[in-house]
């Protein structure tokens, strides 16, 4: 019996598969970019799941979703891969303005991205 | 098996002392890193950038990554993120080379500002500090003073702003005067950290609409204001 226990504690010490429940979600990077009007934004929305403890989780569902500001995301949800991201792209809408995307892990977990809506006519050739 | 409810107590407890004493072995080990695991993130190259607003950085940004015995450490992962003031970047993991570096490349957002980006290995991290300025073309717009009336004699405040197209206010931006009547304070007007320069004019002698331009590099506004009779 000691030598059972004594075994499960050190495999679970040594990387075993920890809690199996996604515990959180932070927006890694695309948050306060800008997109033209009714164009996609240049850069995905990438978030990072995590467990309870803050590691990276693997097979998480996200729940995406426009909050405000209009626009549409390429889907409704995405999966975490084995390093614990997973992204999403965004189109604007036909309005300027401040848009919110909001992923949404296990319900209650979510991470807000910003973005910047501006007409054609403001973008310069470079 | 058969057991008391004693017996089946001290079984209880023994099995419990037995995993503490596990996840004691099994956690704690002698505390030191070993030489494959990442001790401390230092700065390579690319830290304090400053970018223009929705552009991308001129160069990557690159950690170097160090065991405990400070040496470098090659084919660890490293984990980027940005963790406040907005913007992309290039790669969010990377896996350090041979000299133990790993890097990615950022993409800056639309406000102004600081942004900070977050090397992350196993315990190890550093923050790379990237400033992001506004556009150096944009438009002047009429802050203040537009449709604003007063008596003849009297003085009315005009204030224009310089902003880029995300709204950044654009300091240092020359500004030039003219009005189709009455006296301005001044001809010309530079802005100042708010994107802000203003201008006095005192109506009169004449009554009516007075048009008064405000010029730059970027584009002319026109405040309208009026004159009014003394009572």
């Amino acid at each position: 019996m000691l030598a059972g226990a004594l075994t499960l504690s050190v495999a679970a010490c040594n990387g075993a598969p920890g809690p199996d429940v996604a515990s959180g979600v932070q927006a890694v990077s695309g948050s306060e970019q800008f997109a033209v009007t009714g164009a996609p934004a240049a850069n995905p929305l990438v978030v990072l799941v995590t467990d309870e403890n803050g590691n990276p989780f693997s097979n998480g569902k996200v729940v995406w979703t426009v909050s405000s500001g209009g626009g549409t995301v390429g889907d409704s949800t995405s999966t975490s891969d084995a390093s614990g991201h997973t992204s999403m792209t965004y189109t604007a809408g036909s309005n300027p303005g401040v848009a919110t995307i909001v992923a949404t892990v296990a319900s209650v977990w979510t991470a807000s991205f910003t973005i910047h809506i501006v007409a054609p006519s403001t973008i310069r050739a470079r | 098996m058969s057991s008391t409810p004693l017996a089946r107590y001290a079984r209880a407890a023994f099995c419990v002392g037995a995993l503490s004493l596990g996840a004691v072995i099994g956690a704690c080990g002698d505390n030191k890193l070993g030489p494959n695991v990442a001790a401390s993130i230092a700065a390579g190259s690319g830290d304090n950038q400053t970018v223009i607003a929705g552009n991308n950085a001129s160069a990557p940004i690159v950690a170097v990554v160090h065991n405990s015995n400070g040496a470098p450490l090659p084919n660890v992962e490293v984990r980027w993120s940005v963790l406040s003031g907005g913007g992309s970047l290039q790669t969010v993991v990377d896996t350090t080379n041979a000299n133990g570096e790993a890097s990615t490349v950022f993409y800056s957002p639309a406000p102004a500002g600081t942004a900070k980006v977050q090397a992350l290995s196993a315990s190890a991290s550093h923050q790379f500090t990237v400033t992001i300025v506004a556009d150096t073309v944009g438009k002047l717009i009429a802050f203040g003073g537009d449709n604003a009336a007063a008596l003849v004699g009297n003085p009315l405040t005009l204030t224009a702003k310089a902003i880029d197209r995300f709204g950044n206010v654009i300091k240092g931006v020359d500004v030039t005067w003219t009005t189709s009547s009455g006296q301005l304070q001044a001809s010309s007007g530079t802005t100042d950290s708010t994107g802000k320069t203003t201008n006095v004019i005192t109506v009169g002698p004449d009554t009516g609409k007075v048009s008064i331009v405000a010029t730059s590099r970027f584009n002319a506004v026109t405040f309208t204001v009026s004159s009014l009779a003394s009572p």
